[in-house]
């Protein structure tokens, strides 16, 4: 009687000790996979801003790049997927799904025009996918 | 030798040597984390001045050309990097990388990037050096259309690599291949006082 009051010690000592490492592994893992997508987003938002600072080198004269009826408007092809290699020997990829839009803000200002540019970028590397959206507001003098 | 201790000494060790395994997974795993935010950490701190020093670049810099020098592994410009800062004029920063490795770390891999910042360009004892460890540093200029400027006018367009590694392995193979954590930053930035 006594061995088997031993063998089942022995198999809740086990089982507690398997459900300690199995949480503490999963913590583990949950922090790395924080450490890795805040990399990933961080890359992410880096691609919006790119975006946005295209769009601060749209000039009065270009304004027509921010209508959405005009055959100028830079937006126009997109959502584009771009991939990105990078790293000493280029040994790393990133793809991203950049989407943009352009809406003209209609504040009844004659001396000024605004457009609210709106960039939406999802990077699928990591499951699940980080998105990102950026809002800009581009103005013209009149 | 009793069958009951003999049995008890095997599931012992059996029971032994899988929390050493363990420790030693958790203990890289925990090598692993801090090795990686520290990074990250090295990373922004970095990215932190390099962004505010490029949307200065040319900023309250009078009649004088925004770049001194433009290369892909350095380049030195004119701009006021801080308001307020008693200077009047526009101050002289250079960023370079050097092929020197970096010695104040173990990672064989890490080379100098320098930041040179001197408030009065007038007195070149005034400059300030400023030492970070990186793995790799490229930087590449654009014109208005996002072609390659032809002189160093046409910049108004920066787009700057940076690509860092953690100071310590956080991994060493048995065929002693070290492993570092990478962290890596890249962006295009348009510096306001070059578009008009």
């Amino acid at each position: 009687m006594n061995d088997y009051s031993d063998v089942l010690y022995l198999t809740a000592a086990m089982v507690i000790y398997s459900f300690l490492t199995i949480n503490t592994s999963r913590s583990f893992l949950s922090t790395s996979e924080t450490v890795i997508r805040s990399d990933v987003e961080y890359r992410t938002i880096i691609r919006a801003q790119d975006v946005i600072e295209q769009v601060k080198l749209v000039q009065r004269a270009d304004e027509n790049m921010l209508n959405p009826n005009h055959i100028d408007y830079m937006f126009a092809g997109y959502p584009v997927t771009d991939r990105e290699t990078y790293g000493y020997n280029d040994e790393y990829t990133d793809t991203f799904i950049i989407d943009a839009s352009s809406e003209y803000i209609d504040e009844g200002d004659p001396l000024v025009r605004r457009y609210k540019i709106t960039v939406n970028v999802i990077n699928e590397e990591v499951d699940p996918s980080t998105e990102v959206d950026l809002i800009f507001i581009k103005s013209f003098e009149r | 030798m009793n069958l009951g201790l003999a049995t008890t000494y095997i599931i012992g060790g059996l029971m032994l040597l899988s929390i050493l395994a363990y420790n030693y997974s958790l203990f890289n795993s925990t090598v692993e984390t801090t090795s990686s935010v520290i990074t990250q950490s090295k990373l922004d701190n970095i990215v932190s001045i390099l962004q505010n020093d490029l949307n200065r670049i040319g900023y309250d810099r009078g009649i004088s050309d925004a770049f001194v020098m433009a290369e892909d592994s350095a380049f030195i410009f004119r701009g006021n990097i801080f308001d307020n800062d008693g200077s009047d004029d526009f101050d002289l920063v250079e960023w370079a990388v050097t092929s020197e490795l970096d010695t104040a770390t173990t990672n064989p891999n890490d080379i100098v990037l320098i930041r040179k910042w001197n408030q009065t360009p007038s007195i070149p004892a005034n400059e300030i050096e400023f030492r970070y460890s990186v793995r790799d540093f490229e930087v590449n200029y654009y014109d208005i259309d996002g072609n390659v400027p032809a002189q160093l006018d046409d910049i108004v367009q920066v787009e700057v690599e940076v690509l860092v590694e953690s100071n310590e392995p956080y991994l060493t193979k048995k065929d002693g291949t070290e492993l570092y954590y990478r962290s890596y930053w890249k962006r295009r930035i348009v510096a306001n006082n070059l578009i008009y």
